[in-house]
């Protein structure tokens, strides 16, 4: 128990780059509506109508073997950031496979998955996120 | 500036002076006229005059957007263009969809303001505060979907871009703006006006954000959205028919009623309108896609996989290009159409003004009033795909026939002559969009009185068109459900009309999509209100009689935005096919539209004189457009209230 991660991933087929995930994922963190800031990204080709790439955090905790002070720990699946713990070492940045943890003013965030109920996966409308 | 929603500042650029700078967006103004088109109307009031040419360095490019856009707002990817325009030489106001909107917002501006002209072509290349004109020679030319590519290789896949083509260059009058790849800003010319100034394009990406002042209430309307676009009354609705068909789905729908436009408008019922029916074009759809910020998704990318139009692909084609190019001049092959749009999208040519200047040609050469000679060889027999392919080019390149169609159909008609101008479908000088108001009465007073002349998004009403009966109620109260149910009844149409054009001159500076809003009418006064005050904290906008007034304001300003060029009331008349011929064929045959009465109702609700055709004094002090009266007072002799003029009514 506890063990087995829970993620996030998308099916590329039903998505239509609306980017409301980003919009509702930046709103939730950081209080405003700004795509940059989000956790979750999609690039998405607006010529032909198709994801090109999904950066979103798998969970799979490489960020947490890298941490020096135990910031970043696995807790029900999900690897969490606690903030009062960050040394701002940025190692984690580095260690992260897929790119999927941002930086804003020097500090890491990553996606924690709202507490086990993704607001980006609420928001999206055709069921293209979902939580694996 | 405190206030939330907005970037709170003006981009200014100045291509003949090869200068930039940034103005704020002052508090006042966002209050009076909120944004978009209420914003851009202000502005455009005070940086032009009747003196100002349409294609001129003095007529400035406005690109605006509003308090909502960038922020999960209802369908809020939206912006828009005004300028004078050079088509109709009023008010001129297009709209696009997209991604571009937001990004301008995202890198700090609630607007641009395009002055003056380059020299030798330009585009204009905006990162946040870095603002470029940058030479660009070598674009002029191109098509949109190649000056689109070029510029992202350039700068950067992240950039969103608006461009013209081959058609803005050589000043088409109804020339489009091609905003990612697809959307199209296609009315009014907004396109010549860039091409005018030498601006091939902008670009533009944006690092900043969208504040909102109470984010715990906004995260509130949010869930509100949420619900309406998956659990409410209107979301499946919306899902099954936007959804999955687009706006193509409106095909059979329209037929069914009788206001499918066929054959240069000659009736409203087409049999063969199942060969363009969204169900049919289903088959070419590659994909489905969305603008920023969207829960209805409505767009498709289609293509032609064999046959003579092999490997065309576009974006589209949605309504409005099904009619123009199909029913309307029966051309029933689909793979004709999508080629034909794809065509329009590369030369940036607005469909609805292409379609109908191409049926005025073929009406006129069924006619015998333009022979093949005329049309250096084409044969424009209705439903030849082939001849409307060579018109359409000689159109962008302004080659023979096409040099005198480029001018748009009023003034096409007007130099062909032998008299070919009845069969110009336009009011204002705007070619109409594809409804009949003799199968929709209330559509009649909507082009009429339409700011920027026959178009169906600045006030068409759809609850008398689909018969939404308790929507009906609730607005505009129970005693007058049925004649406002009746598609075929001029009464009440008058008060209708103004009510949607108060409610889209609103929408239109707010900026959200006319999906939601006109269909499925799914939003209203009430929501919005609900919308703005969490998100700007201007506690006016809570408020529905305030943003009701404002909504009156704008459109107001809008309306004498026309009346200072010397275009009021004597151009409010409709082509003489809706009054004066009979509907031959469909559910409709038989109906004429009768403008009159919906006229006087319209005019009476708006505060403005029927008889002379001008606002009231008092009704434009009571908005605070004393400014304006100021300036129409050099013109006209204002008419005041109480002097032998029945009192007016607000509100409907």
């Amino acid at each position: 128990m506890g063990l087995q991660s829970k993620y996030l991933s998308l099916n590329p087929e039903l998505c239509t780059g609306c980017g409301i995930c980003e919009l509702v994922c930046s709103f939730t963190k950081f209080k405003v509506f700004n795509p940059r800031l989000s956790l979750v990204k999609i690039e998405y080709d607006y010529e032909n109508y198709r994801v090109e790439r999904a950066t979103l955090c798998i969970q799979c905790g490489e960020c947490s073997k890298v941490c020096p002070t135990s910031a970043l720990h696995r807790d029900n699946g999900v690897i969490l950031l606690d903030h009062s713990l960050c040394s701002r070492c940025l190692a984690c940045v580095s260690a992260c496979p897929t790119n999927a943890i941002v930086v804003v003013d020097g500090t890491p965030y990553k996606c924690d998955l709202c507490g086990g109920r993704p607001l980006c996966v609420r928001y999206c409308v055709r069921g293209a996120l979902h939580v694996s | 500036m405190s206030l939330k929603g907005y970037a709170g500042k003006i981009l200014y650029v100045d291509l003949s002076k090869e200068k930039h700078w940034v103005e704020p967006l002052r508090e006042h103004v966002a209050k009076s006229y909120v944004g978009g088109s209420g914003l851009a109307a202000y502005l455009l009031w005070n940086l032009t005059d009747e003196k100002t040419d349409p294609l001129g360095p003095e007529n400035p490019l406005i690109v605006a957007t509003g308090p909502a856009t960038g922020a999960l707002a209802p369908s809020s990817g939206r912006f828009m263009i005004a300028a004078k325009s050079p088509l109709t030489g009023i008010w001129g106001e297009s709209h696009a969809g997209g991604f571009f909107g937001p990004q301008l917002k995202y890198a700090g501006y609630d607007a641009l303001v395009v002055l003056g002209r380059a020299e030798r072509p330009v585009s204009i290349v905006i990162d946040d505060s870095s603002v470029m004109i940058y030479r660009s020679d070598d674009l002029w030319g191109m098509n949109t979907r190649d000056t689109t590519n070029e510029l992202r290789s350039r700068f950067g896949k992240d950039y969103h871009v608006m461009c013209i083509g081959p058609a803005g260059e050589r000043l088409v009058k109804f020339a489009a703006v091609m905003v990612d790849y697809y959307r199209a800003a296609g009315r009014t010319g907004m396109g010549a006006v860039m091409g005018s100034k030498n601006l091939k394009a902008i670009a533009v990406r944006g690092s900043g954000g969208v504040e909102v002042h109470d984010p715990d209430k906004y995260f509130e309307v949010m869930e509100d959205i949420l619900w309406r676009n998956t659990e409410g009354p209107w979301a499946l609705p919306a899902q099954m028919s936007l959804g999955r068909y687009g706006t193509p789905n409106l095909v059979t729908v329209i037929n069914a009623i009788g206001r499918l436009p066929t054959k240069n408008h000659w009736t409203g019922y087409w049999e063969e309108a199942d060969k363009i029916s969204g169900n049919e074009l289903l088959k070419y759809r590659v994909s489905r896609g969305s603008c920023f910020s969207c829960m209805i998704m409505c767009k498709h990318v289609t293509r032609v996989g064999d046959g003579k139009y092999e490997g065309a692909f576009s974006g589209g084609p949605e309504y409005e290009t099904l009619v123009a190019l199909g029913s309307n001049l029966l051309i029933s092959d689909l793979k004709a159409i999508i080629y034909m749009n794809q065509l329009c999208n590369l030369y940036g040519l607005d469909t609805i003004s292409t379609g109908k200047v191409l049926s005025y040609v073929y009406e006129c050469y069924e006619r015998g009033i333009l022979t093949k000679e005329d049309l250096d060889g084409v044969e424009a027999v209705w439903g030849s795909d082939e001849a409307a392919v060579k018109l359409i080019n000689a159109i962008a390149s302004r080659k023979g026939i096409g040099d005198v169609l480029a001018e748009g159909v009023a003034r096409a008609a007007e130099i062909i002559g032998r008299g070919s101008e009845v069969y110009a479908l336009h009011v204002k000088k705007l070619e109409v969009s594809a409804q009949d108001p003799r199968a929709h009465k209330s559509v009649g007073c909507t082009w009429a009185i339409s700011v920027r002349g026959a178009d169906h998004l600045r006030s068409l009403t759809t609850v008398d068109e689909l018969g939404y009966r308790d929507v009906a109620a609730e607005r505009y109260g129970p005693d007058k459900v049925d004649y406002v149910c009746d598609v075929l009844s001029e009464k009440y149409k008058g008060y209708i009309v103004k009510d949607q054009e108060d409610l889209f001159a609103l929408v239109d500076s707010v900026i959200m999509c006319k999906y939601g809003t006109m269909w499925p009418p799914m939003y209203y006064f009430d929501f919005i209100a609900k919308l703005l005050y969490p998100l700007t904290g201007i506690k006016e906008f809570g408020d529905v009689k305030y943003l009701r007034l404002t909504a009156e304001r704008i459109a107001n300003l809008k309306r004498c935005y026309n009346l200072r060029e010397g275009v009021g009331k004597e151009s409010e008349v409709l082509p003489r096919r809706f009054t004066h011929e009979p509907m031959p064929t469909g559910p409709a045959k038989g109906q004429v539209c009768n403008l009159e009465p919906m006229l006087r109702e319209y005019y009476e609700s708006r505060g403005w004189d029927y008889e002379s055709g001008l606002p009231y004094e008092e009704t434009l002090e009571g908005l605070g457009l004393e400014y304006v009266a100021d300036v129409l007072k050099r013109k006209y002799r204002l008419p005041r209230m109480g002097h032998g003029c029945s009192k007016t009514s607000r509100g409907t």
